[in-house]
Order: structure tokens, then C-alpha cells, then sequence
């Protein structure tokens, strides 16, 4: 009896805990998106905060007023300064790029805004399941991704082709060579081929030309004729941190940080078609968007 | 004469009133809703006056179809559930691989070998922990949870995922505990990555479902020719290619026995 009114006890405590999203700007689709998941997916009552046009001493004041037991922070920005103002609370965090260079001292859970990418090779598989040799060009700053790449395309019995560049390496000739030897290329995120339009233009031109499809990983690369767009789910994002608060999963995790759960695939049909790639059609039911 | 020729025209029109194909499926996450309505209104169009209209809702797909002048696309476990209320009959159903009806299962990674043998060969009743992905409509796999795990599936957590390869790749890669998915997914990942798929475990297996019905009430001589139409679907290029969107290979006719396992509205 005395177990059961302990339970009962215990279980409306962490019920009454507070819980506050902060939102980096609600006005940006990504984190609007991850907002309206975890809306849907929250099973107590919550408040919401957008900090877009806040001044960090309105933050501070807020938050400081409201002192959560649990904040969701939606983007670095709100990150930042739920870490910096109730450092002593459970932080949550999703729909940060580099999420690696957080501050991630004391309770802090999330979910990292990059697939598997594994995950991104067996999407590829499933639709070019020919494909057996990739070509990745990477510099210093993307090296961890390429290697991670290299590491989970043997399940998949894929060959990753790596070529490291450098800002003062990258030339026609590196790009020419590298496709030479492979069948498909993958975009990374990588700062140094992103730094010059002409530089990601240039790359899709002579897989263009050579009718080699470009993986990329966001919806824009679509404008220059990537074959393929792989990307997180920014709804299921938001579910998944919903999920972890919801039944205290995180407190069972090793991992702190997961992987998104969910996952959007763009397939460019015309592109695809024109360069005469050959594809698997019974894949269609995976795909979120055809580009016709 | 000219009002004659009005009446004429408008009492034609009531007549040749578009046939509308109301599809929502519970087991099935679609989001290019844009492609599939352009490719079968394209395949539907070649064949007469149809149209076809998809809903991502439950509720908002049930407000249409009191609609009389409709047929309606669902899974079977909806059918079930609403065929008497709107005096719906099925008539075709899904087959995919020679087959017209699937399981479900819940999936999990092996973690403690010797437990769970224990749990899968019955000698241990652990509830299972955890979260569970899955693609399906939240009632439904929250009833087929309860249904598989006796009731006892209070310590699942559902996360819902866009896809049934996503709910497979989560538990694969540590996102969640279980995925609830077909027998047709797990065979999908045993093709590509089979290691992944040596990796995991079935803890519960569902008895077999009837894939997607077409199902419509008050049949007529129109609805019966729309329904020889998606009969023919796999026979087409356009209609191929919208069958695999939805995840299958044909339409075919239901048998007498099929349909006293479906029930329905006679």
C-alpha cells in the first residue's frame, strides 16, 4: 500500500513538472515544423516561447520568472540560452547544425539534425540499388562525415570513393577524376565546396555530363539537377523529443544525443530520367516528393 | 426550345455527376499527395467522368463518405470498423506478391540474448519497454499493440514515423526499441541490408490482415465499370506506376469467402 501511494506520489510530481519551448524563430519552417510535432505528440500541457525578436535580458527575465523544469530548444539560439540561464534544468534540443559544439554539461537530451548515414545510403540503395561505387569530396572540416560514410557502406555492399580537397586543391581535374572512377556522387555539407555557387554548379555540370546522379542532403540542390534529396523529418524530429519526455525514455538511453527518427525523400524523376539512370520504381512508396 | 435544351442540359449533367474516389489508408503514410492525385486522375480520366481525392485525416475522410456517388479506397481494419455504418461493401482487394493479405509484427533488437529467448519462447511474460515506432494511424497501432502484446503494452511508447522503412532503420540504429511494420518491410530490409535485418529479432506477430480494400455502397452500373478500371490498373503504365506508390502490385476481386471474413455492411 505504502509502495503504491509512494508510486502515485511520485508519478504526479513528474507529471507537474513544466515544461517550456523556446523557439529560435517560430517563423522559420524547420523549426515551425519541429514546434507543431511535438504539439501533437506532448501529452501534458506545455508553454511556448518564440525568441526571434527578444532581447537576451527579455529572455532572461522570462525565463527566470517561468523557471521551467524541462525546456525544449528549438535551435542554437534558444539553446544557447536555456544552457545559459537554467543551466540547473533539463535542457531538450533539437534542429541544430552543429550540435556538436554544444555545451552539453549537466541534464541534456536531443536529437542531431543529420540522418544516419546508413540510413542515407540504404535510401539511396533502395531506389538505385545498381549503384555500387560512391564518390565523396570532402575536406578537413567534413572528414568525420566521409569517414562515417566509408564505415556504414559495407552492409550495403557500397564502395565510398573519397577525394580530400583543400581551398587552394579544388580544380575541374579533381572532380573529373573522382567521377571517372564511380557511379554517383554525394553532397556533403562541407564549407569549403559550398563557399563558391560555381563550385557546386561546376560539380553538377560534369555529373551531368558524365549521367551520374548527385545525392545531396536538402531540397535546394534540386535547382541544379541533384537525383536525389535524403533529409530528417522536422515533424517526427519534434514527436521524438515529445516521446523521449513523454515516457522518460531518455533516462534508459546511453546515447544523449540520437539520430532523427524520420526521414523526406525527394526524388527528381525528370532528372533522372533524362540522364537515362535506371531506378527502381517498386521504391515509389518511400518517396515524399517526385520532382516530374 | 431554348429552355427545353436548358432542362436538358441540366438534368444530363445531374446525371453524368463525377464519381469521386475517396482514398485515406491507416497503414500507409503518403505524403506526395500531389503526385498520387495527378496520376490517378490522369489514369482515372482516360476511362470517364472520375476523380480522385486523398486525405491525410480520419475524420475529415469519414465526413465524405455519406457522399452516395462515391467508392472509397481504406485499409481493411477501417472497412471493419465503419463498413456498417455507411453501408460500405468491399470489392477489390490489394495484392501484393501473389498475396492479398499480410502481418503485422513488432520487431526489436537482440540486446540480452538469453533473455530474450526467454521472452520469445514464452517461459519469461515480461511486459515489454520501450518506444515503438511505427507508420501506421495512431488508434491503430495502439490497438494492434494492445492486441499483440495482451494487453499489456502499457510501457510501450509510440513514436510515429513517415515510413515503414523509417521505423525499421530507427530500431536498427538505436532511435527506438520496437518497430511495428508489415512482413512485407522486414523482407524489404533483409534485401538490402541483410546484416541490419540479422540484427533484429520478431517478438510478436499479428494474424493476417487484408491489404487495402476499394469498398463503395449501393452498387450501380457506373461504379461497377470504375471498379473493372482499377481492376485493370496493373495492366497500364500510369496505373503500374501508382500502384507502386501505394506499395502494391494489383486489384483483384474479392471471393465470396473473403468477403464473410471482411463483414461489411450485408
Amino acid at each position: 500500500m505504502r509502495l503504491l501511494i509512494l508510486i502515485l506520489i511520485v508519478t504526479l510530481l513528474l507529471q507537474a513538472e513544466e515544461i517550456l519551448v523556446i523557439n529560435s524563430n517560430a517563423k522559420i519552417e524547420k523549426y515551425k515544423e519541429a514546434e507543431a510535432g511535438f504539439r501533437k505528440s506532448i501529452n501534458r500541457a506545455f508553454k511556448t516561447l518564440d525568441i526571434a525578436d527578444m532581447k537576451s535580458s527579455e529572455v532572461k527575465e522570462y525565463l527566470n520568472t517561468e523557471n521551467p523544469d524541462i525546456a525544449y530548444a528549438i535551435g542554437s539560439k534558444a539553446y544557447q540560452y536555456a544552457n545559459m540561464f537554467i543551466p540547473n534544468k533539463k535542457i531538450f534540443f533539437s534542429s541544430i547544425m552543429n550540435w556538436k559544439k554544444l555545451n552539453m554539461s549537466g541534464e541534456r537530451f536531443g536529437i542531431s539534425h543529420d540522418l544516419h548515414s546508413e540510413m542515407q545510403l540504404m535510401l539511396i540503395k533502395l531506389i538505385f540499388s545498381d549503384i555500387k561505387t560512391i564518390g565523396i569530396i570532402y575536406s578537413k572540416h567534413t572528414q568525420d562525415v566521409m569517414q562515417e560514410f566509408k564505415k556504414n557502406s559495407k552492409n550495403l555492399r557500397i564502395k565510398i570513393l573519397p577525394k580530400q580537397v583543400s581551398k587552394d586543391s579544388i580544380s575541374d581535374e579533381n572532380f573529373v577524376d573522382i567521377l571517372s572512377k564511380t557511379e554517383a556522387m554525394i553532397v556533403l555539407p562541407d564549407p569549403i565546396l559550398l563557399s563558391d555557387d560555381k563550385i557546386v554548379k561546376k560539380i553538377f555540370k560534369l555529373s551531368k555530363e558524365q549521367k551520374k546522379p548527385v545525392f545531396a542532403y536538402h531540397k535546394s540542390f534540386i535547382k541544379y539537377g541533384a537525383a536525389l534529396v535524403t533529409s530528417v523529418d522536422n515533424q517526427t524530429i519534434g514527436r521524438q523529443v515529445a516521446t523521449m519526455i513523454n515516457s522518460s525514455t531518455y533516462k534508459d538511453v546511453s546515447n544523449k544525443v540520437l539520430h532523427p527518427a524520420g526521414t523526406k525523400v525527394i526524388f527528381n524523376k525528370k532528372v533522372v530520367i533524362e540522364q537515362g539512370i535506371k531506378f527502381d520504381s517498386y521504391a515509389a512508396s518511400i518517396i515524399t516528393e517526385v520532382i516530374e | 426550345m431554348k429552355i427545353i435544351f436548358l432542362i436538358f442540359l441540366f438534368f444530363n449533367v445531374l446525371i453524368a455527376d463525377t464519381i469521386k474516389v475517396y482514398f485515406y489508408t491507416t497503414e500507409a503514410h503518403i505524403s506526395d499527395f500531389k503526385s498520387l492525385k495527378v496520376g490517378f486522375d490522369k489514369y482515372l480520366g482516360k476511362h470517364g467522368d472520375y476523380e480522385f481525392q486523398p486525405f491525410n485525416d480520419k475524420k475529415t475522410f469519414e465526413k465524405y463518405l455519406k457522399d452516395k456517388n462515391s467508392i472509397v479506397v481504406l485499409s481493411s481494419w477501417h472497412y471493419k470498423k465503419i463498413s456498417k455504418k455507411f453501408y460500405l461493401e468491399a470489392k477489390l482487394v490489394a495484392q501484393k506478391k501473389a498475396t492479398i493479405r499480410d502481418t503485422k509484427i513488432l520487431v526489436g533488437k537482440i540486446k540480452d540474448l538469453r533473455e530474450d529467448v526467454k521472452v520469445l519462447v514464452g517461459l519469461k511474460d515480461l511486459p515489454l519497454k520501450g518506444v515503438v515506432t511505427s507508420a501506421y494511424d495512431n488508434e491503430y497501432t495502439k490497438e494492434l499493440l494492445s492486441a499483440l502484446t495482451n494487453n499489456k503494452s502499457d510501457n510501450l511508447s509510440v513514436l510515429i514515423v513517415p515510413k515503414e522503412i523509417d521505423a525499421l532503420m530507427s530500431v536498427s540504429f538505436g532511435m527506438s526499441r520496437f518497430a511495428l511494420v508489415s512482413r512485407d518491410s522486414l523482407r524489404l530490409l533483409k534485401k538490402i541490408n541483410p546484416r541490419l535485418s540479422n540484427s533484429l529479432k520478431i517478438y510478436k506477430e499479428s494474424k493476417p490482415t487484408y491489404r487495402i480494400l476499394v469498398a463503395c455502397n449501393k452498387i450501380d452500373k457506373e461504379k461497377l465499370k470504375l471498379m473493372l478500371v482499377f481492376e485493370k490498373m496493373n495492366l497500364d503504365n500510369n496505373g503500374k506506376n501508382i500502384l507502386k506508390m501505394i506499395g502494391i502490385d494489383k486489384l483483384v476481386i474479392l471471393s465470396s469467402n473473403d468477403l464473410e471474413n471482411l463483414g461489411g455492411a450485408k
